[in-house]
């Protein structure tokens, strides 16, 4: 029977408000990490008490999320523990491949952006969190306080750096992944792009990575905008900002002005996540970007933007 | 109409259960159970696995006649949830590992009624008991206030002894209404009497029309409702007096 006038107007039907959606079986969210493979990531992350690489340490962390992510959407369905359909994964690593000219000894750098994952899901753009949890590269004990073995995740994501850094081909690949993606899920929490990188843009200038950075953002879903963030990682010393709400807040060096004006302000649910997290100066103007951050706050922003919105 | 409608050692309860818009309903982890005049509901945490089935086990054991918060109670319901979960994936899925470590968690709030129509309950965490009488609220416990719903409830753990419940006693009068519900209704139940509606006329007489109460419940969940029902499990157990 449908509903009696005076209720549907008490009651109202029309959701308006974006970014509101949750990540559900039916709805299912998306989730597209862009991640710097160029030679640089191959140094250590000074401010870490390792030994690790940058390109280790991304690595690394990157599996962990991937994990929780899989752990929080792992529910006993008909009995059995499942991982819910209600997130798709794309990895896209970006760097360059190298030849050498047997003649002349020259090497030749080619730009590369492909899918970061390997083996069962290697050359794969988009996979779905069920997919995700059962393929993957090998299982890799981790430790409990006390030394002993307490469990066991994945590794999907192995560490890469070669040759400079492409962000514009990753940029454009991942406007057509997000492109095609939406026609098919325009009811769906629109995607998050992150982007993590710890170098200069090498292969557009900066006016033409804001033009393919706006066409990325341009993307939607009913429910709003893709949301671009990015995260420039750093082992050196130097000014730094994270989550910042206005451009005197970063540091006018390198394309740490351009990355911030590219980057998507958070929307209401991030910015309750981020406050959570202990950064009580997010405000309805502040973008998600972070420049020259250390891994633990390299680790905050990869958090905030995945396991936070797409977890149950 | 509401889905389950009978009697239980002489008073006539009615059941409302629609579970959260993405799962099927033998998803839902709210449960519900009665027995002569026990009564009780238990709100399997989200965040966990196999919290359905614990629910169930604190439920049932309550309608026995036990304390799920005595501890040899407890041990005994837990090793039930181990048994049962611990042979559930035989794969050995990392994911299954994982989480079954983690174990599972809920809230619980059961009522026993005396001939005398005093009554006795015990609680840990959001689900709520509403004594309603003539259309208005008499209390809402154990939480009385609306914005005390939160995302961290207290609960019950298979991982650890259960802290101590809160416990309450009463009487009620012919033709009262008590309501056991779980946290997103009883949050609504409680908003609606706040803003002086009476939610049972929308729950209950509507019955009288052809509205299901999943639709109801559907359309309770809009945005732009007063008050609006979370998207979350829902039950409410309502015992007529």
């Amino acid at each position: 029977m449908p509903l009696r006038q005076d209720r549907e107007s008490e009651i109202g039907s029309q959701r308006t408000e974006k970014y509101s959606r949750s990540m559900s079986s039916t709805e299912p969210g998306l989730m597209v990490l862009l991640l710097d493979q160029s030679a640089s990531m191959k140094h250590k992350w000074g401010s870490v008490e390792t030994d690790m690489t940058k390109a280790e340490c991304v690595a690394m962390n990157v599996n962990r999320v991937l994990a929780e992510l899989c752990l929080r959407n792992t529910k006993d369905v008909s009995g059995r523990p499942q991982v819910k359909p209600r997130v798709e994964v794309s990895i896209l690593g970006y760097g360059c491949t190298a030849s050498t000219d047997k003649e002349s000894g020259k090497t030749d750098w080619k730009y590369r952006v492909e899918p970061a994952f390997s083996g069962k899901l290697g050359g794969r753009s988009v996979v779905g969190l069920p997919e995700l949890a059962s393929n993957y590269l090998r299982l890799q004990t981790f430790d409990g306080k006390d030394g002993q073995a307490v469990g066991r995740i994945p590794v999907w994501i192995e560490p890469h750096g070669n040759g400079p850094t492409p962000m514009g081909m990753a940029f454009e690949k991942a406007t057509g992944i997000v492109s095609e993606w939406t026609t098919r899920h325009q009811e769906s929490f629109p995607p998050l792009v992150l982007n993590f990188t710890d170098g200069e843009v090498n292969d557009v200038k900066p006016k033409k990575l804001q033009k393919i950075a706006e066409e990325l953002r341009g993307v939607s879903t009913n429910d709003g905008s893709v949301l671009l963030f990015n995260c420039h990682i750093s082992s050196k010393q130097g000014p730094s900002c994270m989550l910042p709400s206005c451009t005197d807040e970063v540091p006018d060096e390198g394309p740490a002005r351009l990355m911030f004006e590219i980057s998507s302000p958070f929307p209401p649910r991030m910015r309750s996540l981020a406050k959570a997290r202990g950064f009580q100066d997010v405000n309805d103007k502040t973008r998600g970007f972070a420049y020259n951050v250390d891994v633990v706050n390299f680790v905050h922003f990869l958090q905030i933007g995945t396991v936070g919105l797409a977890g149950t | 109409m509401p889905e389950t409608d009978g009697y239980s050692g002489l008073l006539h309860f009615q059941v409302i259960e629609v579970p959260r818009s993405e799962k099927a309903r033998d998803e839902c982890e709210d449960i519900f159970g009665c027995m002569g005049t026990r009564f009780a509901v238990s709100d399997g945490a989200t965040e966990y696995i196999f919290s359905r089935l614990w629910a169930k086990i604190l439920v049932s054991s309550f309608l026995m006649g036990q304390n799920p918060f005595d501890e040899n109670t407890w041990k005994s319901n837990v090793r039930k949830w181990h048994a049962w979960s611990k042979s559930a994936d035989p794969s050995g899925s990392w994911f299954g590992d994982e989480k079954l470590k983690k174990g599972s968690a809920a809230t619980f709030l059961g009522i026993n009624f005396r001939s005398n129509l005093k009554w006795k309950a015990v609680a840990l965490g959001d689900s709520c008991l509403l004594h309603s009488r003539n259309g208005r609220l008499l209390s809402c416990w154990p939480i009385s206030v609306d914005s005390e719903f939160g995302s961290t409830p207290q609960l019950i753990s298979t991982e650890r002894t259960p802290s101590e419940p809160v416990v309450s006693k009463g009487s009620c009068e012919p033709g009262d209404v008590m309501i056991l519900g779980t946290d997103a209704l009883a949050k609504w139940i409680l908003q609606s009497y706040q803003r002086e509606k009476d939610p049972l006329k929308l729950l209950i007489e509507d019955k009288e029309g052809s509205r299901r109460i999943v639709d109801i419940i559907k359309s309770l969940r809009e945005s732009g409702s007063d008050p609006c029902l979370d998207d979350d499990d829902t039950l409410a157990i309502i015992i007529h007096v």
